[in-house]
């Protein structure tokens, strides 16, 4: 059902199309904020279509929205649904630049994937960016959340990649560290402090620092490391890598 | 006569000991219980006698309290080792010591576990003799004398776990001898402690720390307290609650049993639980074969260690069962089939010894539901010890679940009706000389380095990569089996049975056109990677022009594309050219042979590695036709 047609946006599949397929969630939320959070963002002239900021500012409203369990999250329906017969525009909106007719792949996973795959699907990568990195605020409840590392993370493409699309951002606290040391504003300051003489971009930084991270893994078990032995680690990383120590292949 | 301890003296200017050498190394590695079992029990197993029967070791464990425990420790002469105890606190092992010293006396209570063995030889030898059980077991460090070169253990370091799992670090033995003694009469008692070397209190006098409960015979200063014998020890084993039946064996006393790594003290039932499962993990082999027993007493209860007992373990014990129904190929869940695998044994130094050697491989089948150590190979030798398992998940995408037993040794023929040959002694005794102290792999080791020449180090390092090759004949998915699709297919791609050796025709897709072995490891000592490999080609038609070598940086879900320096490489091969070109600005390792050559080996090492994560050897072959001239 999902042909090149649907994915060219040049129709559309309703409920009743998939109707023999969908299956009731067990409880009704209302996602009217985040129809009415697309609308607001859309009408923002700073944000370009297609921008990763559209998934920062989104993220908060989505993720206080969908207020689900992990397990409810798992379940690839669901964010089919979502993204097939709920939010369709939105991906359009978000993703259309990946589409080519000879290879659709790229269009298709962003409203099929899902499950054990967080950074594929449109709105799953979205919602699983923000549960990975937000901060529970003293209430607890939903609506005192903090999503500011949410934002700087999901702002910055190739933050965002290199985090969610690897095995260790499962791990909260290195996703964490990971969206606190290797965000814009912190690699920044750190250039502003002259400390480095000829530091690499800040991407550049970041997918060096991440891949030494992943490669550091093959021998340590992140589960069994401190806090404070994980922000040691990537900042001992970053350090090698704004000193262009780190055999750049 | 009175029992007590005594000390060794040492001049003020000797080595010191802050604690025990043999422990140490023990220490290290995996000082879980592990390590306790299977070392005890290989001690046992080695020192059976040579008749029809089993040896049989008890685990007895005792918590004493109150007056019970105030008469053992009186029995145990402790006030005098307690003095010398608090003088040796100024080391960490001392230290150690004073805190067990203290929660014996805070908890009231003393754990002490008992190992009796029966059927086995004792503790046999003169008191001062170079060579013998009584001195390899209780007085001498990494000195072995066990039978021959095949026992299971062949360094003498195994029984320091002893001392090691004692709190106070103080072990006693009871032994019946399986031969008279010349002088005296069975039981032979005597106790011995390892502590840290100390002075006296008024500090003219070296203890080297090892001390020595027993008789003292006569006034000589620093002479050290020997055995007591006969009705005496009997006495003795009495109060220390050590007598033991009247068949010959030993009866070890652990004082102050505890796991050194454990976080929380286990409790009695937990510990006799994980005792008998590791007894059957480790030695499921010697139980099957009726060579060994164990059991666990606590409260006055015995528990047998049965393989029924724990049927995880049932589907090696089948793979012998089933050998003489072996099938050709593993069809129906529980079939069993074998292959050959084999071992060239090197020469020895002195130019004696050597075989074409074989070892065996049992395969079979999983069942549904045999979840647990599926896709391990349990490596056995005549020791009847399991050796490692040896982890081959996913040895071929998709393939069969199974379990498997790699038969070495005196172990080769078991489960049919041969006797084992003259090749399987020397195989035997070669796979002895590759175990580490712990005897957990059979690996290139310093005694094999000493005993044999060349060729030793692909013999041992071969075997895991023979057996991995058989296995992947034998439970790769059948492909053939269902439609393959049009013939005309079928034939461009060679898929399935012709190529599962991982050899295949000149119309294999590429990455097929060689085969080979490749080996890498990193050296701790000059802290970088060395690596080797051998390639050729499949077809004999084909010969190699080129050989890339890199090293690849893994992460944790895949290859990634950083590589490690190359610093250089060799090769044995004939005319061959090397060179160490850059791709990607990183250096690699090239060789270029000389027209015609069919087979090339080379090794090498990288650079200096200091992050020490994982790393993989990368091999790309150019093959083409052989050129005529």
């Amino acid at each position: 059902m999902v042909d090149n047609r649907f994915l060219a946006d040049e129709r559309e599949l309703t409920e009743d199309d998939l109707g023999p397929y969908l299956q009731p969630l067990g409880r009704s939320l209302d996602l009217s904020p985040i129809d009415e959070r697309i609308k607001e963002i859309r009408a923002d002239d700073e944000i370009e279509a297609q921008s990763s900021l559209i998934d920062a500012e989104l993220a908060p409203t989505l993720h206080r929205t969908l207020d689900l369990t992990r397990n409810e999250a798992a379940d690839t329906g669901l964010w089919h649904y979502l993204c097939i017969v709920r939010f369709p525009e939105f991906v359009h909106y978000r993703w259309d630049h990946v589409y080519d007719p000879e290879s659709p792949g790229n269009m298709k996973e962003k409203f099929l994937k899902a499950g054990t795959d967080a950074y594929s699907n449109a709105l799953h990568r979205i919602w699983w960016g923000a549960e990975l990195t937000y901060e529970d605020g003293e209430s607890g409840e939903v609506e005192d959340r903090d999503y500011s590392r949410t934002k700087r993370v999901l702002g910055f493409q190739e933050l965002a990649n290199d985090i969610l699309d690897h095995n260790f951002a499962r791990y909260v606290p290195v996703t964490h560290a990971c969206g606190d040391l290797l965000c814009h504003d912190m690699l920044n300051d750190i250039k502003e402090e002259g400390t480095y003489d000829d530091p690499p971009s800040n991407s550049n930084i970041v997918s060096r620092t991440t891949t030494l991270l992943r490669e550091e893994l093959t021998v340590r078990r992140v589960e069994m490391m401190e806090e404070d032995d994980i922000v040691e680690t990537i900042e001992d990383l970053r350090d090698v890598v704004m000193r262009r120590e780190a055999g750049w292949s | 006569m009175s029992s007590q301890w005594g000390f060794t003296t040492s001049r003020p200017t000797d080595a010191r000991y802050g604690d025990d050498v043999a422990k140490y190394a023990m220490s290290h590695g995996e000082p879980g219980l592990k390590t306790f079992v299977r070392e005890v029990l290989q001690n046992s197993n080695d020192a059976r006698l040579d008749n029809d029967q089993p040896a049989r070791v008890t685990f007895k464990l005792d918590s004493l309290q109150d007056d019970e425990a105030i008469e053992y420790l009186s029995a145990l002469d402790i006030d005098n080792w307690a003095d010398h105890a608090d003088l040796a606190t100024d080391t960490e092992s001392g230290k150690h010591i004073l805190e067990a010293i203290e929660r014996i006396k805070d908890d009231e209570e003393i754990r002490v576990l008992t190992i009796e063995d029966e059927n086995t030889e004792g503790l046999l030898g003169e008191e001062n003799a170079d060579e013998s059980n009584f001195t390899a077991l209780v007085r001498d460090v990494l000195f072995s004398s066990k039978s021959g070169d095949t026992a299971g253990g062949s360094y003498g370091l195994g029984k320091a776990v002893l001392w090691l799992y004692s709190g106070l670090s103080l072990v006693m033995f009871n032994s019946t001898l399986s031969e008279p003694d010349p002088k005296d009469d069975s039981p032979r008692l005597i106790g011995r402690t390892r502590l840290p070397t100390h002075k006296s209190k008024d500090g003219d006098t070296v203890y080297q720390g090892h001390g020595w409960y027993g008789s003292l015979n006569g006034d000589e200063a620093g002479a050290r307290p020997e055995s007591i014998w006969g009705d005496d020890a009997d006495g003795v084993a009495e109060d220390l609650q050590l007598s033991r039946p009247d068949v010959p064996g030993t009866s070890i006393q652990v004082v102050d049993f505890r796991v050194p790594t454990a976080e929380e003290r286990l409790d009695d039932e937990e510990l006799a639980d994980q005792i008998t499962e590791m007894a059957i993990e480790w030695f499921w082999p010697a139980v099957y074969r009726g060579d060994l027993e164990v059991a666990v007493e606590v409260d006055g209860e015995t528990k047998e260690a049965s393989i029924d007992e724990y049927p995880r373990y049932e589907p090696f014990t089948s793979c012998l069962d089933n050998r003489e129904d072996s099938v050709d190929k593993l069809e129906e869940r529980g079939d069993v089939a074998q292959a050959t695998i084999s071992l060239d044994v090197p020469e020895k130094t002195g130019g004696n010894g050597g075989a074409d050697g074989e070892l065996d491989l049992l395969v079979r089948r999983a069942e549904t539901g045999e979840y647990q150590h599926q896709n391990e190979v349990a490596f056995v030798r005549g020791a009847g010890m399991v050796v490692e398992y040896y982890d081959r998940d996913r040895v071929v995408v998709g393939n069969q679940d199974f379990h498997a037993v790699l038969l070495g040794g005196r172990a080769r023929p078991w489960g049919t009706n041969e006797n084992p040959g003259e090749a399987d002694t020397t195989v035997e005794e070669f796979l002895t000389a590759a175990e580490p102290p712990q005897h957990d792999e059979w690996v290139r080791t310093e005694t094999l380095a000493n005993t044999y020449s060349r060729g030793f180090r692909t013999a041992v390092e071969g075997i895991k990569s023979d057996v991995t090759q058989r296995l992947r004949g034998l439970v790769a998915p059948d492909v053939d089996r269902g439609a393959t699709g049009p013939q005309r297919l079928g034939n461009r791609f060679k898929i399935g049975n012709e190529s599962r050796e991982g050899r295949s025709d000149s119309e294999s897709p590429s990455s097929q056109r060689v085969t080979g072995n490749t080996n890498i490891s990193f050296d701790e000592v000059y802290t970088h990677w060395s690596f080797d490999g051998e390639v050729e080609p499949s077809n004999d038609r084909n010969e190699i022009r080129s050989v890339t070598v890199s090293l690849v940086r893994m992460a944790e879900e895949r290859a990634t594309s950083d590589r490690l320096p190359v610093q250089n490489i060799s090769s044995d091969t004939a005319g061959v050219s090397i060179s160490l070109p850059e791709e990607n600005g990183v250096q690699v390792g090239r060789l270029e042979p000389a027209p015609g050559t069919s087979e090339i080996s080379f090794e090498g090492v990288s650079k200096r590695d200091s992050r020490q994560v994982e790393t993989r050897l990368k091999v790309s072959v150019d093959v083409a036709e052989r050129r005529d001239d």
